[in-house]
Protein backbone atom coordinates (compact mmCIF):
# COMPACT_ATOMS: atom_id res chain seq x y z
CA UNK A 1 0.00 0.00 0.00
CA UNK A 2 1.49 3.30 -1.07
CA UNK A 3 -0.07 6.59 -0.15
CA UNK A 4 0.66 10.03 -1.45
CA UNK A 5 1.64 12.30 1.37
CA UNK A 6 -0.28 15.54 0.84
CA UNK A 7 1.80 18.68 1.07
CA UNK A 8 0.36 21.27 3.41
CA UNK A 9 -1.70 23.97 1.78
CA UNK A 10 0.11 27.30 1.39
CA UNK A 11 -0.48 30.03 3.94
CA UNK A 12 -3.61 32.09 3.33
CA UNK A 13 -1.90 35.47 3.76
CA UNK A 14 1.13 37.08 2.15
CA UNK A 15 3.76 38.72 4.41
CA UNK A 16 2.29 42.15 3.59
CA UNK A 17 -1.20 41.02 4.58
CA UNK A 18 0.21 39.48 7.76
CA UNK A 19 1.68 42.86 8.73
CA UNK A 20 -1.68 44.48 8.05
CA UNK A 21 -3.53 41.90 10.19
CA UNK A 22 -1.05 42.36 13.03
CA UNK A 23 -1.58 46.12 12.73
CA UNK A 24 -5.39 45.96 12.77
CA UNK A 25 -6.01 43.03 15.12
CA UNK A 26 -2.93 43.23 17.35
CA UNK A 27 -1.45 46.74 17.54
CA UNK A 28 -4.72 48.73 17.42
CA UNK A 29 -6.42 46.99 20.38
CA UNK A 30 -3.25 47.29 22.46
CA UNK A 31 -3.03 51.02 21.59
CA UNK A 32 -6.68 51.44 22.72
CA UNK A 33 -5.85 49.64 25.97
CA UNK A 34 -2.70 51.73 26.50
CA UNK A 35 -4.62 55.00 25.97
CA UNK A 36 -7.18 53.81 28.54
CA UNK A 37 -4.41 52.85 30.97
CA UNK A 38 -2.63 56.20 30.52
CA UNK A 39 -5.88 58.13 31.17
CA UNK A 40 -6.63 56.06 34.28
CA UNK A 41 -3.10 56.55 35.61
CA UNK A 42 -3.32 60.32 35.00
CA UNK A 43 -6.45 60.50 37.16
CA UNK A 44 -4.79 58.67 40.07
CA UNK A 45 -4.44 61.76 42.32
CA UNK A 46 -8.18 62.51 42.08
CA UNK A 47 -9.37 58.97 42.86
CA UNK A 48 -10.50 57.40 46.13
CA UNK A 49 -8.42 54.46 47.34
CA UNK A 50 -9.58 51.72 46.95
CA UNK A 51 -11.81 52.34 43.96
CA UNK A 52 -15.03 50.51 43.18
CA UNK A 53 -14.46 47.66 40.70
CA UNK A 54 -17.67 45.69 40.88
CA UNK A 55 -21.32 46.71 40.88
CA UNK A 56 -24.25 44.84 42.37
CA UNK A 57 -27.63 44.24 40.79
CA UNK A 58 -28.96 47.52 42.28
CA UNK A 59 -26.39 49.63 40.42
CA UNK A 60 -24.29 50.51 43.46
CA UNK A 61 -20.73 49.29 44.06
CA UNK A 62 -20.20 46.03 45.98
CA UNK A 63 -16.56 45.25 45.23
CA UNK A 64 -13.43 47.34 45.67
CA UNK A 65 -9.86 47.14 44.46
CA UNK A 66 -6.79 49.13 43.53
CA UNK A 67 -6.40 51.27 40.42
CA UNK A 68 -3.42 49.10 39.44
CA UNK A 69 -5.63 45.99 39.29
CA UNK A 70 -8.02 47.69 36.84
CA UNK A 71 -5.11 48.85 34.66
CA UNK A 72 -3.57 45.35 34.73
CA UNK A 73 -6.92 43.77 33.88
CA UNK A 74 -7.48 46.03 30.85
CA UNK A 75 -3.99 45.54 29.47
CA UNK A 76 -3.83 41.84 30.35
CA UNK A 77 -7.12 40.82 28.75
CA UNK A 78 -6.65 42.90 25.61
CA UNK A 79 -3.08 41.66 25.02
CA UNK A 80 -4.09 38.04 25.68
CA UNK A 81 -7.18 38.01 23.44
CA UNK A 82 -5.72 39.96 20.54
CA UNK A 83 -2.56 37.82 20.62
CA UNK A 84 -4.59 34.56 20.47
CA UNK A 85 -6.72 35.87 17.61
CA UNK A 86 -3.88 37.37 15.56
CA UNK A 87 -1.67 34.29 15.94
CA UNK A 88 -4.40 31.92 14.78
CA UNK A 89 -5.53 34.11 11.87
CA UNK A 90 -1.96 34.61 10.63
CA UNK A 91 -1.29 30.85 10.80
CA UNK A 92 -4.33 30.15 8.63
CA UNK A 93 -3.76 28.04 5.55
CA UNK A 94 -5.70 28.50 2.37
CA UNK A 95 -8.61 26.21 1.63
CA UNK A 96 -11.03 25.86 -1.29
CA UNK A 97 -13.90 27.26 0.78
CA UNK A 98 -14.59 30.95 1.04
CA UNK A 99 -14.17 32.05 4.65
CA UNK A 100 -15.10 35.32 6.32
CA UNK A 101 -14.15 34.02 9.77
CA UNK A 102 -10.76 35.81 9.88
CA UNK A 103 -12.57 39.12 9.32
CA UNK A 104 -15.10 38.26 12.02
CA UNK A 105 -12.35 37.33 14.49
CA UNK A 106 -10.32 40.50 13.87
CA UNK A 107 -13.48 42.66 14.06
CA UNK A 108 -14.37 40.86 17.32
CA UNK A 109 -10.91 41.58 18.72
CA UNK A 110 -11.31 45.31 17.97
CA UNK A 111 -14.86 45.32 19.38
CA UNK A 112 -13.86 43.61 22.61
CA UNK A 113 -10.88 45.87 23.23
CA UNK A 114 -13.05 48.96 22.58
CA UNK A 115 -15.71 47.79 25.03
CA UNK A 116 -13.10 47.01 27.66
CA UNK A 117 -11.19 50.27 27.16
CA UNK A 118 -14.33 52.43 27.26
CA UNK A 119 -15.98 50.48 30.07
CA UNK A 120 -13.04 50.22 32.45
CA UNK A 121 -11.75 53.73 31.75
CA UNK A 122 -15.32 55.01 32.18
CA UNK A 123 -15.84 53.37 35.55
CA UNK A 124 -12.61 54.91 36.81
CA UNK A 125 -13.52 58.30 35.25
CA UNK A 126 -16.85 58.27 37.17
CA UNK A 127 -14.96 58.09 40.47
CA UNK A 128 -12.79 61.19 40.03
CA UNK A 129 -13.15 63.64 42.91
CA UNK A 130 -15.02 61.20 45.16
CA UNK A 131 -13.84 60.77 48.73
CA UNK A 132 -15.47 57.36 49.11
CA UNK A 133 -15.82 54.94 46.19
CA UNK A 134 -19.12 53.73 47.66
CA UNK A 135 -20.75 56.94 46.40
CA UNK A 136 -20.12 56.02 42.75
CA UNK A 137 -23.31 55.81 40.74
CA UNK A 138 -24.12 53.45 37.93
CA UNK A 139 -21.40 52.99 35.31
CA UNK A 140 -23.49 51.30 32.63
CA UNK A 141 -23.22 54.31 30.29
CA UNK A 142 -19.49 53.92 29.41
CA UNK A 143 -20.02 50.23 28.64
CA UNK A 144 -23.01 50.99 26.39
CA UNK A 145 -20.95 53.69 24.67
CA UNK A 146 -18.09 51.18 24.30
CA UNK A 147 -20.41 48.61 22.70
CA UNK A 148 -21.68 51.22 20.20
CA UNK A 149 -18.25 52.65 19.32
CA UNK A 150 -16.87 49.09 19.22
CA UNK A 151 -19.45 48.15 16.59
CA UNK A 152 -18.31 51.06 14.41
CA UNK A 153 -14.60 50.24 14.86
CA UNK A 154 -15.30 46.53 14.38
CA UNK A 155 -17.12 47.19 11.11
CA UNK A 156 -14.21 49.29 9.86
CA UNK A 157 -11.78 46.51 10.89
CA UNK A 158 -13.96 43.95 9.05
CA UNK A 159 -13.52 45.82 5.77
CA UNK A 160 -9.81 46.51 6.31
CA UNK A 161 -8.99 42.87 7.09
CA UNK A 162 -7.85 41.02 3.97
CA UNK A 163 -9.83 37.98 2.81
CA UNK A 164 -7.80 34.74 2.96
CA UNK A 165 -6.51 33.45 -0.38
CA UNK A 166 -8.64 30.62 -1.73
CA UNK A 167 -7.09 27.43 -2.88
CA UNK A 168 -7.87 26.10 -6.32
CA UNK A 169 -10.20 23.17 -5.57
CA UNK A 170 -8.27 20.88 -7.91
CA UNK A 171 -5.14 21.37 -5.78
CA UNK A 172 -6.95 20.32 -2.64
CA UNK A 173 -5.46 17.32 -0.89
CA UNK A 174 -8.93 16.01 -0.01
CA UNK A 175 -9.30 12.99 -2.26
CA UNK A 176 -7.31 9.97 -1.19
CA UNK A 177 -6.73 6.84 -3.25
CA UNK A 178 -9.00 4.16 -1.82
CA UNK A 179 -7.21 1.27 -0.14
CA UNK A 180 -7.69 -1.97 -2.08
CA UNK A 181 -9.50 -4.46 0.16
CA UNK A 182 -10.28 -8.11 -0.48
CA UNK A 183 -13.94 -9.03 0.10
CA UNK A 184 -13.17 -11.19 3.16
CA UNK A 185 -10.39 -9.04 4.58
CA UNK A 186 -10.83 -7.43 8.02
CA UNK A 187 -9.16 -4.09 8.58
CA UNK A 188 -8.94 -1.86 11.63
CA UNK A 189 -7.31 1.52 11.97
CA UNK A 190 -7.18 3.39 15.24
CA UNK A 191 -5.23 6.26 16.66
CA UNK A 192 -5.41 8.56 19.62
CA UNK A 193 -6.02 12.25 19.07
CA UNK A 194 -4.74 14.72 21.63
CA UNK A 195 -3.51 18.31 21.70
CA UNK A 196 0.16 19.16 21.26
CA UNK A 197 1.95 19.41 24.62
CA UNK A 198 2.40 23.11 23.93
CA UNK A 199 -1.39 23.60 23.68
CA UNK A 200 -1.98 21.76 26.95
CA UNK A 201 0.68 23.82 28.76
CA UNK A 202 -0.75 27.11 27.42
CA UNK A 203 -4.30 26.05 28.27
CA UNK A 204 -3.52 25.14 31.84
CA UNK A 205 -1.29 28.21 32.31
CA UNK A 206 -4.02 30.59 31.07
CA UNK A 207 -6.75 28.71 32.93
CA UNK A 208 -4.65 28.60 36.10
CA UNK A 209 -3.88 32.33 36.06
CA UNK A 210 -7.51 33.28 35.35
CA UNK A 211 -8.94 30.99 38.05
CA UNK A 212 -6.32 31.99 40.59
CA UNK A 213 -7.16 35.62 39.85
CA UNK A 214 -10.90 35.03 40.32
CA UNK A 215 -10.47 32.98 43.48
CA UNK A 216 -8.02 35.48 44.99
CA UNK A 217 -10.19 38.49 44.20
CA UNK A 218 -13.16 36.69 45.74
CA UNK A 219 -11.19 35.67 48.80
CA UNK A 220 -10.15 39.30 49.25
CA UNK A 221 -13.71 40.55 48.93
CA UNK A 222 -14.89 37.55 51.01
CA UNK A 223 -17.60 36.62 48.52
CA UNK A 224 -19.88 34.00 50.06
CA UNK A 225 -20.31 32.23 46.71
CA UNK A 226 -16.64 31.41 46.40
CA UNK A 227 -17.02 27.63 46.74
CA UNK A 228 -19.59 27.58 43.94
CA UNK A 229 -17.09 29.27 41.64
CA UNK A 230 -14.33 26.88 42.70
CA UNK A 231 -16.65 23.95 41.98
CA UNK A 232 -17.53 25.41 38.57
CA UNK A 233 -13.85 25.91 37.75
CA UNK A 234 -13.18 22.25 38.60
CA UNK A 235 -16.08 21.16 36.38
CA UNK A 236 -14.79 23.28 33.48
CA UNK A 237 -11.36 21.75 33.95
CA UNK A 238 -12.79 18.21 33.94
CA UNK A 239 -14.95 18.89 30.87
CA UNK A 240 -11.98 20.35 28.97
CA UNK A 241 -9.81 17.35 29.85
CA UNK A 242 -12.54 15.02 28.53
CA UNK A 243 -12.77 17.03 25.29
CA UNK A 244 -8.99 16.94 24.76
CA UNK A 245 -8.32 13.19 24.64
CA UNK A 246 -9.97 10.98 22.02
CA UNK A 247 -9.53 7.68 20.27
CA UNK A 248 -10.49 7.56 16.61
CA UNK A 249 -11.10 4.27 14.82
CA UNK A 250 -12.15 3.16 11.36
CA UNK A 251 -13.23 -0.39 10.51
CA UNK A 252 -15.97 -2.28 8.67
CA UNK A 253 -18.54 -0.93 11.16
CA UNK A 254 -17.74 2.64 10.19
CA UNK A 255 -16.14 5.53 12.10
CA UNK A 256 -16.02 5.89 15.85
CA UNK A 257 -14.61 8.74 17.91
CA UNK A 258 -14.56 7.96 21.59
CA UNK A 259 -13.41 10.11 24.48
CA UNK A 260 -10.59 8.35 26.36
CA UNK A 261 -12.89 7.98 29.36
CA UNK A 262 -15.59 6.40 27.16
CA UNK A 263 -18.17 9.17 27.15
CA UNK A 264 -19.07 10.88 24.89
CA UNK A 265 -18.76 8.66 21.83
CA UNK A 266 -19.59 9.60 18.26
CA UNK A 267 -20.15 6.76 15.81
CA UNK A 268 -21.23 6.77 12.18
CA UNK A 269 -22.13 3.35 10.74
CA UNK A 270 -20.58 2.63 7.35
CA UNK A 271 -24.05 2.50 5.78
CA UNK A 272 -24.69 6.14 6.69
CA UNK A 273 -21.44 7.48 5.26
CA UNK A 274 -21.36 9.02 1.81
CA UNK A 275 -17.71 10.03 1.69
CA UNK A 276 -14.56 11.07 3.51
CA UNK A 277 -11.59 13.31 2.82
CA UNK A 278 -8.53 14.81 4.46
CA UNK A 279 -8.83 18.48 5.43
CA UNK A 280 -6.57 20.98 7.15
CA UNK A 281 -8.09 22.47 10.28
CA UNK A 282 -7.31 25.71 12.07
CA UNK A 283 -9.24 25.31 15.36
CA UNK A 284 -9.98 28.96 16.15
CA UNK A 285 -10.77 30.06 12.61
CA UNK A 286 -12.70 26.99 11.45
CA UNK A 287 -14.45 26.04 14.68
CA UNK A 288 -14.05 29.01 17.00
CA UNK A 289 -11.91 27.08 19.44
CA UNK A 290 -10.67 23.72 20.68
CA UNK A 291 -12.47 20.63 21.93
CA UNK A 292 -15.96 19.55 21.03
CA UNK A 293 -17.42 22.13 18.64
CA UNK A 294 -20.51 22.62 16.57
CA UNK A 295 -20.75 24.87 13.55
CA UNK A 296 -23.16 24.97 10.58
CA UNK A 297 -23.80 21.31 9.68
CA UNK A 298 -20.51 20.19 11.17
CA UNK A 299 -19.56 18.51 14.41
CA UNK A 300 -15.91 19.13 15.17
CA UNK A 301 -13.63 17.22 17.49
CA UNK A 302 -10.77 19.62 17.24
CA UNK A 303 -7.78 19.28 19.54
CA UNK A 304 -4.94 20.54 17.37
CA UNK A 305 -4.32 22.37 14.13
CA UNK A 306 -3.35 20.37 11.06
CA UNK A 307 -4.70 17.35 9.30
CA UNK A 308 -8.17 16.01 10.05
CA UNK A 309 -10.62 13.52 8.60
CA UNK A 310 -13.91 14.93 7.40
CA UNK A 311 -16.67 12.30 7.20
CA UNK A 312 -19.85 13.25 5.34
CA UNK A 313 -23.08 11.48 6.21
CA UNK A 314 -25.71 10.68 3.60
CA UNK A 315 -27.82 13.34 5.33
CA UNK A 316 -25.15 15.90 4.42
CA UNK A 317 -24.01 16.43 8.02
CA UNK A 318 -20.30 16.25 8.63
CA UNK A 319 -17.98 15.07 11.39
CA UNK A 320 -14.49 16.55 11.47
CA UNK A 321 -11.81 15.00 13.69
CA UNK A 322 -8.24 16.22 13.94
CA UNK A 323 -5.93 13.20 13.98
CA UNK A 324 -2.48 12.29 12.70
CA UNK A 325 -2.18 9.84 9.81
CA UNK A 326 -5.55 11.05 8.51
CA UNK A 327 -4.50 9.89 5.00
CA UNK A 328 -4.56 6.26 6.07
CA UNK A 329 -7.90 6.62 7.84
CA UNK A 330 -9.49 8.25 4.78
CA UNK A 331 -7.93 5.76 2.34
CA UNK A 332 -9.28 2.89 4.46
CA UNK A 333 -12.71 4.48 4.74
CA UNK A 334 -12.85 5.03 0.97
CA UNK A 335 -11.79 1.39 0.46
CA UNK A 336 -14.53 0.19 2.82
CA UNK A 337 -17.12 2.37 1.05
CA UNK A 338 -16.06 1.05 -2.33
CA UNK A 339 -16.32 -2.54 -1.06
CA UNK A 340 -19.75 -1.80 0.44
CA UNK A 341 -21.05 -0.29 -2.79
CA UNK A 342 -19.64 -3.16 -4.85
CA UNK A 343 -21.20 -5.89 -2.72
CA UNK A 344 -24.66 -4.46 -2.01
CA UNK A 345 -27.20 -3.90 -4.78
CA UNK A 346 -28.12 -0.20 -4.70
CA UNK A 347 -31.86 -0.85 -4.16
CA UNK A 348 -31.26 -2.69 -0.90
CA UNK A 349 -28.36 -0.60 0.34
CA UNK A 350 -30.10 1.49 2.96
CA UNK A 351 -31.21 -0.36 6.08
CA UNK A 352 -33.37 1.62 8.50
CA UNK A 353 -31.11 4.21 10.02
CA UNK A 354 -30.71 4.43 13.75
CA UNK A 355 -29.76 7.51 15.72
CA UNK A 356 -26.09 7.08 16.38
CA UNK A 357 -24.54 10.17 17.82
CA UNK A 358 -24.52 9.48 21.53
CA UNK B 1 -2.24 1.66 13.90
CA UNK B 2 -3.52 -0.12 10.80
CA UNK B 3 -4.11 -3.87 11.12
CA UNK B 4 -5.26 -6.07 8.24
CA UNK B 5 -6.13 -9.75 8.68
CA UNK B 6 -7.51 -12.27 6.25
CA UNK B 7 -9.48 -15.16 7.81
CA UNK B 8 -9.19 -17.02 4.47
CA UNK B 9 -5.39 -17.07 4.65
CA UNK B 10 -3.53 -20.22 5.70
CA UNK B 11 -1.51 -18.19 8.24
CA UNK B 12 -3.06 -18.29 11.72
CA UNK B 13 -4.99 -15.13 12.63
CA UNK B 14 -2.87 -14.40 15.71
CA UNK B 15 0.28 -14.64 13.56
CA UNK B 16 -1.23 -12.20 11.07
CA UNK B 17 -2.12 -9.83 13.89
CA UNK B 18 1.35 -9.95 15.45
CA UNK B 19 2.92 -9.46 12.00
CA UNK B 20 0.65 -6.46 11.48
CA UNK B 21 1.80 -4.84 14.72
CA UNK B 22 5.48 -5.51 13.89
CA UNK B 23 4.98 -4.00 10.43
CA UNK B 24 3.46 -0.85 11.95
CA UNK B 25 6.46 -0.63 14.32
CA UNK B 26 8.79 -0.87 11.31
CA UNK B 27 6.83 1.81 9.44
CA UNK B 28 7.27 4.05 12.47
CA UNK B 29 3.53 4.48 12.94
CA UNK B 30 3.61 2.62 16.25
CA UNK B 31 6.34 4.01 18.49
CA UNK B 32 7.92 3.45 21.91
CA UNK B 33 5.54 4.14 24.78
CA UNK B 34 2.43 4.02 22.61
CA UNK B 35 -0.56 2.09 23.85
CA UNK B 36 -2.01 -0.55 21.53
CA UNK B 37 -5.81 -0.78 21.34
CA UNK B 38 -7.35 -2.83 24.15
CA UNK B 39 -7.66 -6.50 23.14
CA UNK B 40 -11.43 -6.48 23.39
CA UNK B 41 -11.66 -3.28 21.33
CA UNK B 42 -9.41 -4.63 18.56
CA UNK B 43 -11.28 -7.97 18.55
CA UNK B 44 -14.65 -6.21 18.11
CA UNK B 45 -13.18 -3.94 15.46
CA UNK B 46 -11.83 -6.87 13.42
CA UNK B 47 -14.77 -9.12 14.30
CA UNK B 48 -12.49 -11.85 15.62
CA UNK B 49 -12.23 -13.68 18.95
CA UNK B 50 -10.71 -11.71 21.81
CA UNK B 51 -8.52 -14.71 22.70
CA UNK B 52 -6.93 -14.49 19.25
CA UNK B 53 -5.92 -10.89 19.96
CA UNK B 54 -4.69 -11.81 23.44
CA UNK B 55 -2.63 -14.64 21.95
CA UNK B 56 -1.04 -12.22 19.47
CA UNK B 57 -0.31 -9.74 22.28
CA UNK B 58 1.24 -12.52 24.40
CA UNK B 59 3.45 -13.50 21.47
CA UNK B 60 4.60 -9.89 21.12
CA UNK B 61 5.20 -9.69 24.87
CA UNK B 62 7.35 -12.84 24.72
CA UNK B 63 9.40 -11.12 22.01
CA UNK B 64 9.78 -8.13 24.32
CA UNK B 65 8.05 -5.75 21.90
CA UNK B 66 5.19 -4.89 24.24
CA UNK B 67 4.55 -4.77 27.95
CA UNK B 68 1.28 -6.25 29.18
CA UNK B 69 0.14 -4.84 32.50
CA UNK B 70 -3.22 -5.40 34.07
CA UNK B 71 -5.25 -2.25 33.84
CA UNK B 72 -2.69 -0.41 31.74
CA UNK B 73 -3.07 -2.26 28.47
CA UNK B 74 -0.36 -3.13 25.95
CA UNK B 75 2.47 -0.61 25.86
CA UNK B 76 5.20 -0.69 23.19
CA UNK B 77 8.64 -1.10 24.81
CA UNK B 78 12.08 0.28 23.95
CA UNK B 79 12.59 -2.92 21.96
CA UNK B 80 10.72 -1.18 19.08
CA UNK B 81 13.89 0.85 18.41
CA UNK B 82 15.75 -2.39 17.59
CA UNK B 83 13.55 -2.78 14.53
CA UNK B 84 15.31 0.10 12.76
CA UNK B 85 17.95 -2.12 11.10
CA UNK B 86 15.35 -4.64 9.93
CA UNK B 87 13.11 -1.85 8.64
CA UNK B 88 16.06 -0.72 6.56
CA UNK B 89 17.15 -4.09 5.17
CA UNK B 90 13.70 -5.59 4.51
CA UNK B 91 12.82 -3.36 1.51
CA UNK B 92 16.23 -4.21 0.01
CA UNK B 93 15.58 -7.92 0.51
CA UNK B 94 12.12 -7.63 -1.05
CA UNK B 95 13.47 -5.61 -3.98
CA UNK B 96 16.11 -8.28 -4.54
CA UNK B 97 13.43 -11.01 -4.39
CA UNK B 98 11.32 -9.15 -6.95
CA UNK B 99 14.35 -8.72 -9.21
CA UNK B 100 14.72 -12.51 -9.17
CA UNK B 101 10.98 -12.94 -9.92
CA UNK B 102 10.46 -14.70 -6.57
CA UNK B 103 6.98 -14.81 -5.08
CA UNK B 104 6.48 -13.63 -1.50
CA UNK B 105 6.13 -17.29 -0.49
CA UNK B 106 9.33 -18.27 -2.26
CA UNK B 107 11.27 -15.50 -0.51
CA UNK B 108 9.70 -16.47 2.83
CA UNK B 109 10.69 -20.09 2.21
CA UNK B 110 14.30 -19.02 1.63
CA UNK B 111 14.26 -17.04 4.88
CA UNK B 112 12.75 -20.02 6.75
CA UNK B 113 15.48 -22.26 5.39
CA UNK B 114 18.18 -19.83 6.45
CA UNK B 115 16.77 -19.91 9.99
CA UNK B 116 17.34 -23.66 10.34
Amino acid sequence: MTLITPTRAPRAYSPGQVRRIIGIGGVTPVVFALIGCALMASWAPELPDPIAIHWGAGGSPDGYGSLASVIAMLLGYVVLFSAIIVVSVVALRSSPQRSSKPRLLIAGSIWLSTVMAFGLTGLVWAQRGLADAADTGSVVAPFVLGVAVGLVFGTVAWFLTPVPARLDASLNDGAQPAMALASHERVSWSRSSRPATRTIVVFFAVFGVLSLGSVLSMALTAAPWMWVTVLLLCLVLLASAVCFYWRVSVDQRGVSVRSEIGVPTFTIPLDEISGARVVQVNPLVDFGGWGLRWTAGKTGIVVCSGEAIEVTRKSGKMLVVTVDDADTAVALLEGLLRRRDASVPPAASSPPSTPTVG
Amino acid sequence: MLIRVDPASSTALFEQLAAGVRAEVMRGRVTVGQKLPAARELATSLDINVHTVLRAYQLLRDEGLIDLRRGRGAIVTDHARNYAALAESLPRLVAEGKRLNLSANALAALIREAYL
